[in-house]
Parts: structure tokens; sequence; C-alpha cells
């Protein structure tokens, strides 16, 4: 009892006398690009006293006695940071910290990703940024972790390696640009597109939504996609990842980098290896010997995907004359069978099978010369695609060979005339390059500049067509985008605003050959455009904040839609570029940051695209999809998403719907009839949710088990225009609601981090579909191993 | 507090989702249509911003219009056909037809579907050839096969081999079949054409007929050096008689050829009950209206031919994509006299065609008005006596036929 009472009178007496002092400490904790940090833990050591960091990156602790004290300041994802002060009675002590990321922390570089997330989001650009470091656990490709954010939806045909078109609020295909590190996806040897490139490569996503800043170069109508490398650090570094599971499905992808800080040097390595069967059953209706069609489950038998490359960089950092001066080289090589036509109707294909390869070159060459910041980058890749056709064998949904016809060509037969075979190759030779020039004339103002010129020649031949051969066009494609920006970053960060200007250039010049004699016809055609938006971000409280972006964004035909792929899709010499204006109104609602309990936030985003000269893809059941310019159209929307957290983090949830309205606003010609229509084959509502909970110190004290679940709902949507035709007689692509269920384990040993994944996709087995009615895989069981050090 | 809202926000998502995840079927239609005794049946292509697309619609009478936004939407892929009191839809992408019933409130609704897929041939267009209640066929003579199904029971009973379609294979020249004439003793006669466009010198220098004896389930060819390759269609003349007819087709591989001396490509010839063509009728309808070339022959009435055709002073343009915008001119030739008389009530209508017939009288569609767009629909009441009858909205009527 006296014990007690000597504890009690002593804490007694220290609450007496902290109240009575009036010694404050106060401060600011900012990461490596200066931008603040919250949540960070800060704590006097010797003593139980401590504050968290909030949005701003502030903190503040009084009633601290004097003496000497070593303050703490620790973050997971950062290394900790000790500074030692002495405190005399009622001083207001001010410190500042500077934390650096620590890469090895693997399990909590979710955190990093949040802090990198908060970074971009707070700017004035409409942006969201997808945290791949917790999907690189996960199995799903990284189509669908884009596919999970609200605005974006995903028409995926298949499995690996199948088609995949992103949506963002209602604007599609390649509306949507792609980039890695700020450069053209494909221009990377990522041909097969986005949904193709491994997760593991990367650190994070960046969606720009309809407003895309200057600095990529580009002329995106409906907003652009930036997959954003890992950075290096000192000394050795990589990781390895491997996944394997249903459908025949192995996919493994390595990353190792080094970078020595005193001479600068660095390279980096990364190689991935994809295969998936796709061998996942679909309901098909067959036909016995009278015709009588019967609804059977089979296995899909020519639908493999292989996908391999490598890319190699070497260069050198930080030195005095170059921030970075490096030069990279890749090589991807892309096979992928062909089951069926675009709806997945008719007599299934056996033997087709397309190809891609890509090899390139990058040179990038980075320095900062007191207030100018210059970024430049030249690239070269040749790309060669191949399309077969030649079978003379009809299969059936069995994988059996029911026919030896006459005429090969399992494509494009009819049924009573053939176009016969078919072996095309398509090759192309980019040049292009991103130049971006920063200037600070003041702390909050800086001006950037850019110029991104690209040329592209395109060529290809049919091996079976000795006469005529459209793909013996010789077309070049000279496209050049510059921009000019200003931002201002005032008031403490309260306000900023972002303006900028863009110019479009395009010059199309095609040889093409005129039947019959391959007489050769040049066709020219230069156009010139401008554009210009602004950003605006204002912080209202530090838990309430806006932000207001506009673009009235250009889009230039692509090299595909005007020339053709040489595979699937028929070039379009007369394509016109497309404008839009694109508004976005967000808002943004955070709890204040509260490390002792739990966290929210909800963000909403309400958007509009007034489109004119849609550039559409038309689809056809064959290899005659082509682009048109079409109409107008508008899309209106809204976006809302919501985060809960408990306190440390153990449970979370996270949700996202889209309501979007993508209709048809021209009453001109064709359209008049479709006038006020949603846009087929677009789904108009659908939403993402998420829940994780984990336990931490399971076996050991750094591991940790989270348990995860999540799901998607799409409501149904038409085919065709909505207004044309009975409903009862309409193809509908029903609504779907999808569940996935898995845990990942991760451990450190050896200073070496392992991470372990099992994951169930579409757990209930829903029957699923892509925009087009062509049904998508079942349920599916995977496994993946994660290693990085 | 903030927390609760944070999950009743959640709370709100989910319970959404669920309520719209379980929202019921769209509800049946309801028709409450009063009994037609008689039934028609229309088709219209609408030329959509994602392409075209087949609609199809029953009626009692020909409607004031044909309006597509209440018809049944068939897809990108349909070759619309009637027997009997069916309505008949081939799909070549699923390699399916399908057999309506329109029931007696004019309600459309599929009775059977006869697939193709085991025969391991699909695609393309291509009209059944209806014979009896029991025997219909498709021909796929680009591989040389028959494929004989029973309209009545939708099921296949036989697939024939025949002689394979000379050229047929060729990806440069396609000869191909598309429509039919049964004859009386049921013999199939097929016209031939061809899509020489992508190498006009080997345009096929001769008219051709497809003949399939159903006693003897052979298919022959017959051949007529008089006219270069013309339609895969016939003219079909008022008196029941059926004309081979030149083709635009070969029209455009005349203007860009090297070849001399072949058969004229604006020729027409009669075809005969047993499967040839009549060696004591020929007009070479180029030579009479003098003209640069002959697109086709719309129809024979009395005698009279009407003809679309290229001018003397037509210069074909260097691309030959640029051939087909180019302007046409119409008259009617006198197939005895060899004279011809402008004709110019078309000009308003654009391109016009033959869309089917109904109690003895021709129906045309059109592809849109020259100077409104506007789809119509003609009943031919005479050689040169037209009258619209009714307007399609949205696109062109392919296809009409009384059911009864």
């Amino acid at each position: 009892m006296r014990f007690h009472c000597i504890v009690f009178l002593l804490l007694f007496h220290t609450c007496i006398l902290f109240a009575q002092n009036k010694t404050t400490i106060s401060g600011t904790v900012l990461d490596e690009f200066d931008m603040p940090i919250a949540n960070v833990h800060i704590k006097i050591e010797g003593i139980s006293l401590g504050a968290i960091t909030d949005a701003n990156g502030t903190f503040k602790m009084e009633n601290i006695s004097e003496g000497a004290y070593k303050v703490i300041a620790s973050f997971v994802g950062y290394k900790t940071q000790i500074q030692t002060i002495k405190v005399q009675a009622n001083q207001k002590i001010k410190l500042s910290f500077s934390l650096q990321q620590d890469f090895q922390e693997l399990e909590e570089s979710v955190v990093i990703g949040e802090s990198i997330k908060r970074k971009k989001e707070k700017t004035a650009q409409a942006v969201r940024v997808v945290d791949v470091k917790t999907a690189k656990l996960k199995t799903a490709d990284l189509g669908d972790v884009i596919a999970q954010s609200e605005g974006v939806s995903l028409r995926k045909s298949g499995g690996l390696g199948s088609k995949a078109k992103f949506s963002l609020n209602g604007l599609t295909g390649n509306q949507i640009r792609f980039f890695m590190d700020g450069i053209p996806l494909k221009f990377n040897g990522y041909t097969f597109g986005v949904a193709t490139v491994p997760v593991n490569l990367i650190d994070r996503v960046e969606i720009y939504k309809g407003v895309v800043p200057i600095q990529f170069g580009a002329d995106a109508l409906g907003g652009a996609v930036n997959l954003v490398s890992p950075k290096i650090y000192s000394g050795f570094s990589g990781s390895f990842s491997y996944q394997t599971g249903s459908f025949g499905t192995h996919r493994a992808a390595i990353r190792l980098n080094y970078l020595n800080k005193n001479t600068g040097l660095f390279f980096k390595g990364v190689s991935f290896y994809d295969y998936a069967k796709n061998n996942y059953k679909v309901d098909v209706e067959v036909a016995d010997q009278e015709g009588q069609l019967i609804e059977v489950t089979v296995p899909r038998f020519h639908d493999a995907y292989k996908g391999y490359g490598i890319d190699f960089t070497i260069g050198v950092k930080n030195r005095p004359w170059a921030r970075e001066l490096s030069l990279k080289g890749f090589y991807t090589d892309y096979t992928k069978e062909i089951q069926h036509n675009n709806l997945m109707t008719g007599i299934p294909y056996g033997e087709v099978i397309s190809f891609g390869k890509s090899i390139g070159t990058i040179l990038t060459y980075r320095k900062t010369f007191d207030k100018i910041v210059l970024d430049a980058v030249f690239g070269y890749n040749h790309g060669e695609r191949q399309f077969v056709d030649e079978s003379t064998c009809v299969y059936d949904w069995f994988g059996n060979c029911i026919l030896t016809k006459i005429v090969p060509g399992e494509i494009g037969s009819v049924l009573s005339s053939s176009s016969g075979a078919s072996n095309q190759y398509t090759w192309n030779d980019n040049l292009f390059s991103r130049i971006n020039v920063s200037w600070k004339p003041k702390e909050d103002h800086a001006i950037n500049v850019t110029l991104a010129p690209t040329y592209t020649k395109q060529t290809g031949d049919e091996i079976y067509t000795d006469t005529f051969d459209a793909l013996n066009a010789r077309r070049n494609l000279f496209t050049w985008i510059n921009g000019i920006e200003y931002n201002i970053d005032d008031l403490d960060g309260v306000f900023k605003n972002s303006f900028f200007i863009k110019n479009y250039v395009q010059h199309i010049a095609s040889k093409e050959n005129i039947p019959p004699n391959n007489d050769v016809e040049v066709i020219k055609r230069k156009v010139n455009y401008f554009g210009f938006g602004n950003g605006l971000n204002y912080r209202i409280t530090t838990q309430f904040s806006t932000k207001l972006t506009y673009e009235y964004a250009t889009r230039l035909p692509q090299s595909d839609e005007l020339f053709g792929d040489g595979q699937f899709t028929l070039g379009n010499l007369d394509l016109k570029p497309e404008r839009s204006h694109n508004v976005n109104l967000e808002f943004l609602f955070r709890k204040a940051p509260d490390y002792t309990s739990s966290n929210w936030q909800i963000h909403s985003n309400i958007f509009l695209r007034k489109v004119d000269d849609l550039i559409l893809f038309v689809p056809s059941a064959d290899r005659t999809n082509i682009y048109q310019n079409v109409f107008k159209a508008n899309s209106t929307g809204v976006e809302i998403s919501g985060k809960w957290s408990s306190k440390s983090d153990r449970l979370v949830f996270s949700a996202n719907s889209t309501y979007q309205n993508f209709y048809n606003n021209s009453q001109e010609g064709l359209f008049e009839a479709f006038y006020r229509d949603r846009i087929p084959n677009t789904p108009y509502f659908f939403a993402n949710g998420t829940a994780t909970y984990s336990f931490n110190g399971i076996f050991k004290n750094n591991d940790k088990l989270s348990l995860f679940y999540n799901t998607r709902y799409i409501n149904q949507f038409f085919r065709s225009w909505e207004s044309a035709g009975l409903v009862a007689f309409k193809k509908e692509i029903p609504k779907q609601q999808l569940h996935g269920l898995g845990s990942t384990y991760t451990c450190k040993i050896n200073n070496v981090k392992y991470a372990m994944t099992t994951e169930i996709q579409n757990i209930t087995n829903e029957k699923n579909f892509d925009f087009l009615g062509v049904q998508k895989p079942g349920r599916a069981f995977y496994i993946k191993l994660i290693t990085q050090f | 507090m903030k927390t609760f809202f944070a999950k009743q926000y959640i709370l709100f998502f989910i319970t959404f989702i669920s309520l719209v995840s379980c929202d019921g079927d769209d509800k049946p239609i309801t028709d409450t249509d009063p009994i037609s005794e008689t039934a028609i049946v229309a088709a219209l292509r609408v030329t959509t911003p994602g392409g075209r697309v087949y609609y199809m619609g029953a009626y009692s009478e020909i409607p004031d219009e044909l309006d597509f936004t209440d018809m049944v939407e068939l897809g990108s892929s349909a070759t619309i056909n009637s027997f009997e009191e069916n309505p008949y839809v081939w799909n070549g992408i699923s390699s399916t037809l399908t057999k309506y019933e329109v029931a007696d409130n004019l309600e459309i609704k599929v009775l059977d579907v006869l697939s193709f897929v085991s025969t391991g041939l699909s695609g393309g267009f291509g009209l059944p050839t209806f014979v009896s209640d029991t025997k219909a066929y498709f021909f796929a003579l680009s591989e040389g096969k028959v494929i004989e199904f029973n309209p009545t029971t939708m099921k296949i009973t036989e697939t024939i081999n025949v002689d394979v379609l000379d050229l047929s294979g060729d990806s440069d020249i396609n000869t191909h079949t598309y429509s039919n004439i049964v004859t009386a003793d049921g013999t199939v006669i097929l016209p031939i054409g061809s899509y020489p466009d992508g190498a006009p010198d080997k345009f096929p220098q001769y008219a051709e007929l497809a003949v399939f004896d159903p006693t003897t389930k052979t298919v022959s060819y017959v051949r007529d050096t008089r006219m270069s390759m013309g339609y895969d269609t016939y003219a079909k003349g008022n008196d029941g008689s059926f004309y081979y007819r030149p083709s635009k087709n070969t029209a455009i591989a005349e203007d860009y050829s090297t070849l001399t001396g072949y058969p004229t490509t604006g020729g027409l010839l009669k075809i005969q009950e047993d499967g040839t063509f009549d060696p004591d009728f020929f007009v070479d309808l180029k030579e009479v209206l003098n003209a640069h070339s002959v697109n086709s022959v719309v129809y024979v009435h009395d005698s009279k031919a009407l003809v679309q055709y290229m001018d003397a002073s037509f210069i074909p343009p260097t691309n030959p994509d640029d051939w087909y915008s180019e302007p046409t001119s119409f008259a009617l030739v006198d197939l005895n006299a060899k004279t011809f008389e402008p004709f110019t009530t078309f000009e308003q209508h654009g391109t016009v065609y033959t869309v089917g017939q109904m109690d003895g009288v021709e129906y045309y569609g059109n592809l849109g008005d020259s100077s409104s767009g506007q789809y119509s629909v003609l009943k031919q009441n005479g050689p040169t006596d037209f009258e619209i009858v009714s307007e399609a909205i949205g696109g062109s009527l392919i296809y009409i036929g009384k059911l009864r």
C-alpha cells in the first residue's frame, strides 16, 4: 500500500511539474521530396510523451521539463531519425526532421505508398494513385488492379494475355494513354497492353482523369495511366516473384538493382516470363449432326498466352554533370492463341495465332542547373506483329478437327466464298523524345515546358498475296506535342494551381499502293490544334479539400487507328482528331490523423466529358474492326470512394462506386436515331469493395498474416444501342458480382523479406463477361511467392 | 462519431449494391394488340455508329413508318427470308438459321434454331433455298458441299458432296453464290458472281450458273462466254422470267484492268428453267446505252430493263475506292428494240433495289434519298410507276414478304 502511495505521489508530482512548465517542442517532418508526412510517431526518449504529425507534417508537445532529451521520429517505411535537444524552462523549440525511405521495409511499404500517394493527390492534378505495393502481394494482374479504382472499368475478353481495354469516366481505348515512367508503354516494349505488365515490376500507378499533365507529352482525351518503377537505392536490391495456379498459369518476374553511391554507377535489370494455358471452362452451344443445339461446358483449347521480356539499364546518378545519364535496352516477345471471334459465337478457332515482338532503347539525361531542372529522354524501338490463319481444319468446341476444308483460313471463311489463308506481318519503327524543362523562379512558382516529338513508320506484308497487298503501303506519322505550364503552390500548401497550354501537330504521309499495278498514291495531311487547361486544389481545412480541374483536350489518331494493326483492325486514313472539354470537381474529406484511433476518408468526384468527333472503335465479329469519327458524346457522372481503418490498420475497409452516363449527343445523320442513347458496350454503374484484417506476430515478432476479401459489381448493360429494337430480344450483358478471398503471410529472415499469398478469385464461380458478352474465367486458385532483398 | 459515419457509408454502400443486385428482371412484353389475319414481315438494315445492325418486324399491313426501335434486333450478321408462314434468319457468324413465328397478335417469337456448326461451315451471307415444307438447302460450293435440311423439323438431313466452284478458293477472285431460283421440278439455279477488285486482271470472262439437281444430288456449272461475270443475284421479269445481270464488281475491275478482248461486262442473259442460258437471248446493254459501263439491272418489266450505268463521259478515279461514290444514271432499255429512254424516277431515291414481292407486286428499298437521306419503301405499279408506301426509319428496307 505504501508503495502504491509513493508511485501515485510521484506521478501526481510529475503532472504538477509538467503543468507548471510552459516549454513546447514543435516541428515538421518532411520526406526526401520535402513533402510533409502525416502520422509520424514523435517520441521523447525516457519520458512517456509523444505526438503524431498531422496532414501538414507538423507536431507539437508541451509541458516538457528541463533537461537533455533524444527526440525520435519514426514511421514505418522510413529510417528512424533521432535529434538531441536541450530543454530549458519556458523555451519554444522548433525541430525539423527529414526522413529517408527505408527500402527494406517490405511489409510496411504500404505506408510508403500512402505517403507518395498523398503527395501526388495533393497536387492540382486530377490524379488518383493506386497502391500497387499491396497488390504486389496478391495474384490479380495489373489490369484488374487498376480496374479496382473508382471511375475505371476494364473490358478484358478472357484470361492472361487477352485483349484488355480500359474505360475511364466513359472514355475508352486509345483515349486513355498508358505510360511507364512517363514514356508511352508500347515504347517500353509492352505491346500487349498494360494488363500484361507484371505487377511486381512497378511501384505504383498514377491515374490522371481527363486532365493530363504536359510532362507526358500526351494527347490523351480521357486521361492517362502512368506506371512508376521502383526507385534505386544504394547497394544491391531486388525482388523475385513467382505465381502459379489455375488454367496453367505461371508468372515469374525478377528485378535486380545496384547503385554505387560513391561512383554513381547503377544498373537495373528486369525480366519476366508469363505463361497461361487459359483453359478455363466456358458454357457454349454445340450442335449435333442434325444441327440441334446443346449447351455444354468445355475448357477452352486454343487460348494460351506466352510472354517474356528483358530490359537492362546502365548509367550513372547524382554526378555534378548529370543527375542521371542512363541507357536502357529491352526486348519483349509475345505469343497469343486466338480461340474465337469477338463475340464468341459460331465455330471456334483451333490454330489462329498472333505474335508480337519489340526491341528498343531509351537514353535518359537529367540535370539540375540551379533553378532549372532538365529531363530529356530519347528512344527508338522496332516492333513486329504477325498474324497467322492458314489452317484448313475446322474445329469444334471439343478441340476436334471436324472438317478439312479446301480453302485454308479459319477466320473470314464464308459459306459460299472464302478470303483464304493469311500470314501477315506488320513492322513499326518509332523514334521519340520527351524533353521537360522546369524552372522555379520563386519557391512556390514553377514554369514547365515540354517538347514531345514522335515519328512512326509502318509497313507490312501479306505472305499469301502475290498481287495487290494493302499492307505494303509505307505509312509515316509524325506527331509533335508541346506544352507550357505555370504552377503556383501558395499559402503553405493551402492553394495550388496549375495552368497549361498544349499544342498538337500531326503530319501523316502515306504511300498507298493502288490496285491493280501497285501504283503509288501519296496521301498527306497536316493538323495543328491548341488546347489548354487548369487545375486548382484548395485545402479548406486540414480535413476538407477540393479540387477543380479542366482541360480542353485533343487526341490525335494513333498509327493503329490510321494504318490498322495488321491483325484485327483496318486502317482509316480519314480519321480526324477528337476533342473534348473535360471537367472534374473533387472533394476529399479526411479525419484528422490520429495514430491512436481509427481513421477514415471519403473522396468524391463529379465529372463531365463533352466530346466532338469522338473516335469510336467499331467492332466486328472478325478482323474488320475499324476506328471511325462518329459523333458528339457526353459523359457525366459521379465517383465516390471511402476508406476506414481501425487503430494500427488491423482492419481496413475500402469501397468505391461509379455512376456514369455516357451518351450520344449528336442529332446528325446516322446518330439522330440514337440521340441521348447510352453508348453501347459500356457499363454505367460499377463498384468495388475490399476488406483486410491483419494479425501481427503469429510465429515471429516481425511476421504478419493478412486476410483479405474483395468484391466487384457491374450493373447490366446493353451490347447495342439501348433504344433500338424490342428489349426482349436485345443482347444484354447481365449484372455481375464477383468475390475473391485470400491470405498473405509476410516475414523477414536474415534481412530478406518473404511473402506468400494464396487467393481464390471468383470464389462463387459466378459467370462473368466482357463488354461484348464473352465469358471470362470462373473460380480460380492461385499461389504467389515473393522475396525481396 | 466520424468513425461511425465511415462505417455507415460502407454499410450503405454494401446495402445499395445488394439492393441493386436483387433488382428484378425486366418485365416481359405484354402485347395486347388485336388478332391480325394477315401478317407481313419487313426487315431493315440500320447503319449505327457501331456498324450495321439488322431488325425485323411483323405487321398487318405496310405501316406508314417502319421504325426499327419497335422491331426485333437481329445483330450485325443476318440474312432475312421467309417461307410459307415463317420468317427465317441466317446468322453467318454463329452459323445458325433461326425460325420465327408471328403470332396472331403479330408478336414475333423464336420457334427453333438450326445450327450448321457441325458441318464446319459458317460465315458470310447466302440465302437458304426452300424447295418444300420438308426440303431446303444451303450451298457451300467453295467447299463442294450442299447441306440439306428440313425446315419443318429444323434438322439437317444430309451433307452432299458436290463439285467445287471453280476459282472460289482464289482470294483474288472469290467466285461465289448468294441467291437462288427454284424451278418447278425442284432444280436450284444459283447465279455466280465474283469479287475481283483485288486483282482486276483476273475477272472471269464468262457468265456462270450453278445448277443443283436434287434427284442426282449433283451440281453442274453452266458457262456462257457472251458476257463476263455478273452478279450473284438475278433480275426478275414481271412475266416470271429470270435474267443473269451485269455486276458493278466486274465493271470496276474492268476500269482498272489491263485486259483486252474480253466479253462485254454489260450484257444481259436470260436464265432458262433447265438451268441453261437462253442461246437466243442476249443484249449488250453497254452497247445499247453507249455507256462507259453497266452497274446493274434492277428489273425487267414488259421487256424493258431498268439499267443502272456509268455514261460514256465517265472517267475512272485514280483511287478505286472512290469509284463507288461516283454518280450513276438510270435508263429503261427496250430489250427487243434495243433502244432506251432515260429514267429519272429513282434519281431522288438514290440507289434502289428490289426487296421482295407480295401479292404479285414488287417492292423496292433504297440506300437513302439523295437530298433528304430518307429511306423509302417503293411499290411498283407499272414499268415506270412507283409509289412511296412507307418510310423506313433509321435504315434501308432489305426484305419484305407476306406470311399469310
